[in-house]
């Protein structure tokens, strides 16, 4: 008889494989899972994006009703004194862009709060824990590895930014006349959400870069917490001594002030200056953290 | 008044929902006892109770006479010996213990004469004056049990004290717990091998989630085991015809047929005449015997006699 | 040896053991980073900022904005809930409360070990500002200098002592610490009301600022303050101070640290 072992650890695997597995969507999927085992940061984390994201969709709904003279569901054709006084509570309300740009501001912070919350142990607890010897030795490339640590994070992101906006969009679209708000709004539909996506993606990448260089959740909270307040504050204090506006371009809130400026016509008084600055500013910090997670996860693949 | 070193009295300690101890009652005798069970027991909560880094939620316990939760005057009678492998990384092995021995108000010449007399009777005086942090996982063990010993206390409570040692250390920890109770000193250390504690000590006390199952003399509990019969499963390709074949000899207690149709849990009072017997029973009734196992192999077999 | 001496003793030589180990530790590394900023923000500013900016305007903004708002909670904080949570976090807790020390000596060594680092970072911090602002024309008076130096210490303390205390009673002390520190501190103390008086950084801003006098007249963030009388603001960080100390020691008393194995 020819001799053989049979040990536990090495195993046939007898199952179907899939052809084009998706192991990103996995390592993502099961970030997520993960985050979901503890209710009470969530609970902690949403509550307000939720809160607000209820109020302005009445708002919205509200806003419509005003417009049609239809205030508290009255049924049958508007009187001309329910027409004048919804016009004037529509006008005082201001336009539903604005109203969930408003909310877009309101809940943005929240964003930071919930992605750091989720993110930062991320790739820090891989570390600490050394999880990267079981990942990369499976047929997994840094690149699916960050796709998935990045698909967890930006969905957090995405529930606490993309989905509120959303869902007021999809409020002030069923509530409007005829769809009229998709028909005539929906290039601010597309800036609003476009807004909210990039605002997910540079804080997401940049909580994965400060995890990637930290070997514990808590240190690397910390560090997104010093960067962006250092970078907050340190932009504060230079351009009120450099009686210019360019020291503002190291804040990121600052930066997405003057994409905003840009997308929806508003004016900052702390942020004239040209777009491309931004454009520059964010592409550096973007690039900075593209580097910082290529070289650390390199680090780990090679360590595995 | 009792002699028992310490004295537990319905102790209950849990995590959440977890049992780490439930309505243990125990009072250990002075000498080297085993505290023994299988992996998750709850020896090592009992220990932290017995050293008082944790508090029971339920019962009482006193150790050398004292209640241990952060008690200065039994700190000074006992040396404890952690499971975790932690150390100050950045220290020496001897700065380490004379560091701590200073803690416990020895002067400063005393703490090191003492640090590398500890250090001597762990094997570690070539590689005391060595950084923790480029110790081997041995040399680790080592120096926590250093720490337990050097300021001579009455008690040493070690958790799990020969977990990465090799045989030869493994031998001289064991010499030294034996010096130690020829000096007059009791030792508690907890294992999940039984022939390491037996090796050392004839006194046990066996735990299996969080309760006493046994305590006394290796000799005694084995007798008490003894009383219960052996357990083995047969898997064959009859089992039905094997099983009233079985059932004939005198020794076989009772025959149970598995839900997979094929395989035979057995209980036997002798279990040696089982297995002389088996073989000719199985081939008498072209029984097909795929497999064989004796049930009884591991400590925690032994734990499932004593629960029931 | 009575109670109070071994307590002294015990205090004094766990001070002694750590203060090397917390010195040298990766989060003492990261502050030394921290606390270079203000002064190396300062040289920038004396070198290049425009000509109408004097060096009393940088270090005022410097040592407020970011000095005493930013880099004394932050080291502060980041240092200071190690303290205990440190040792159970490493597992090493074990040692010395099974040695016959006080606990609350344990507390105390380490905090005053943590709190030498604290205070000798920012104190460098706030000399370097001052230094590198002098570099410039109208340097900050040493009156300024001192009142914002000071603050910046007491601020050191009562952040490190209510963030070694949070480490003692929280698993995930660090981040209550920050949040608390950054996300409640920094909405109500500029925030106008009287809630601001609730927050450290209020007291602190009481204890250096002038209002009628440049450069604090022109900063922004207190124009709608009204603050306590020096004397005041210090009185009552000194009874924060010692209320915590007392609850800190209380706790890491009667605290059980649940340790894995």
């Amino acid at each position: 008889m020819k001799a053989a072992t049979h040990t536990e650890v090495y195993r046939k695997f007898d199952g179907e494989l899939q052809r084009r597995p998706n192991r990103a969507r996995t390592l993502a999927w099961s970030g997520v899972r993960i985050g979901f085992r503890r209710k009470l940061p969530a609970l902690l984390l949403f509550t307000i994006p939720a809160i607000s994201t209820i109020v302005t969709s009445f708002i919205v709904q509200l806003k419509f009703e005003a417009e049609a003279g239809t205030i508290g569901g009255m049924s049958g054709a508007p009187s001309m004194q329910s027409k004048a006084m919804g016009a004037a509570l529509s006008q005082q309300m201001g336009e539903v862009e604005a109203i969930i740009f408003t909310l877009l501001k309101q809940i943005q912070y929240f964003v930071v709060l919930a992605m750091g919350w989720y993110g930062a142990g991320l790739i820090a607890e891989d570390k600490k824990l050394r999880a990267n010897l079981l990942y990369f030795a499976r047929p997994m490339t840094r690149w699916t590895y960050f796709l998935g640590k990045f698909g967890t994070v930006a969905f957090w992101g995405a529930c606490a930014v993309v989905l509120p906006v959303t869902i007021v969009c999809s409020v002030a679209a069923f509530a409007s006349p005829d769809w009229a708000f998709v028909r005539e709004a929906w290039p601010t539909i597309l800036k609003l959400e476009l807004y909210a996506v990039l605002w997910v993606i540079v804080h997401g990448l940049l909580i994965l870069a400060i995890s990637s260089v930290c070997d514990r959740r808590n240190h690397a909270l910390a560090g997104l917490f010093g960067f962006y307040f250092l970078s907050g504050f340190g932009a504060e204090a230079m351009s009120q001594l450099f009686d210019g506006t360019g020291w503002r371009l190291m804040s990121i809130p600052r930066n997405f002030e003057r994409i905003s400026d840009a997308l929806f016509d508003t004016e900052s008084y702390f942020v004239n200056w040209p777009l491309e600055a931004t454009v520059w500013a964010l592409g550096f910090l973007t690039l900075a953290c593209a580097i910082v997670l290529a070289r650390q996860t390199k680090k780990m693949e090679v360590g595995a | 008044m009792s002699g028992a070193i310490v004295e537990a009295k319905g102790l209950g300690r849990w995590y959440g929902e977890v049992v780490g101890l439930g309505d243990l009652t125990v009072d250990v005798e002075p000498g080297i006892t085993g505290l023994v069970g299988p992996n998750g027991a709850g020896k090592s909560t009992f220990m932290k109770v017995m050293v008082g880094e944790l508090r029971p939620h339920r019962g009482t316990i006193r150790v050398l006479g004292h209640q241990p939760f952060a008690s200065r005057g039994l700190y000074r009678r006992l040396g404890f010996c952690p499971q975790q492998d932690a150390l100050y990384e950045h220290q020496t092995g001897r700065t380490f213990v004379r560091d701590l021995l200073r803690l416990g108000g020895f002067s400063r010449s005393e703490a090191d004469a003492a640090a590398v007399r500890a250090m001597e009777k762990v094997g570690l005086s070539d590689a005391m004056d060595r950084r923790v942090s480029d110790y081997s996982k041995g040399m680790r063990q080592r120096t926590r049990l250093a720490q337990s010993i050097a300021h001579d206390p009455d008690l040493v409570i070690a958790d799990e004290p020969l977990t990465g040692l090799d045989p030869i250390a493994r031998r001289e920890v064991l010499e030294l717990f034996q010096g130690l109770a020829a000096a007059g000193k009791s030792v508690i250390l907890s294992s999940h091998v039984l022939h390491e504690v037996e090796s050392l000590t004839q006194t046990i006390v066996l735990i299996h989630r969080g309760r006493l199952l046994a305590q006394g003399s290796v000799r005694d509990v084995r007798r008490l085991i003894s009383r219960h019969p052996s357990r083995v499963s047969v898997v064959a390709r009859e089992p039905r015809r094997l099983a009233s074949a079985l059932l004939e000899l005198e020794h076989v207690r009772a025959v149970n047929l598995a839900p997979d149709d094929e395989t035979l849990l057995i209980e036997t009072a002798d279990v040696a005449s089982f297995h002389s017997a088996f073989a000719g029973v199985a081939a008498e009734v072209r029984a097909g015997v795929k497999k064989l196992q004796s049930d009884d192999a591991s400590l925690e077999a032994v734990f499932d006699y004593l629960v029931g | 040896m009575g109670y109070v001496t071994e307590s002294v003793r015990a205090t004094w030589l766990v001070f002694r053991m750590h203060l090397a180990t917390i010195a040298g530790s990766r989060r003492t590394l990261a502050g030394i980073v921290l606390a270079a900023i203000p002064p190396l923000l300062a040289t920038l500013a004396a070198r290049f900022a425009p000509s109408d900016a004097t060096g009393g305007e940088i270090f005022a903004a410097l040592g407020v904005l970011l000095l005493v708002q930013f880099v004394v909670p932050m080291l502060g904080v980041s240092l200071g809930v190690g303290a205990i949570a440190d040792e159970a976090e490493s597992r090493t807790i074990t040692y010395p409360f099974t040695r016959p020390i006080p606990r609350a000596s344990f507390f105390l060594g380490r905090w005053f070990a943590t709190l030498v680092n604290v205070l000798g970072l920012i104190a460098a911090s706030g000399i370097g500002l001052a230094i590198a602002s002098s570099m410039r024309a109208s340097p900050p008076d040493s009156e300024m200098v001192r009142s914002v130096l000071g603050a910046a210490l007491l601020g050191g303390t009562i952040y490190s002592l209510g963030a070694a205390v949070i480490g003692i009673l929280a698993r995930r002390g660090l981040i209550i610490a920050l949040g608390y520190a950054f996300a409640i501190e920094g909405l109500l103390a500029n925030v106008p009301g009287s809630t601001q008086k609730m927050t450290v950084q209020y007291h602190l801003r009481s204890i250096f600022v002038e209002k009628d006098v440049d450069p604090w007249q022109s900063m922004d963030i207190f124009e709608l303050s009204s603050f306590l009388p020096p004397t005041e603001a210090l009185v009552r960080m000194a009874v924060v101070g010692a209320l915590l100390l007392a609850f800190g020691t209380w706790a890491v008393t009667r605290k059980q640290f649940v340790l894995a194995s």
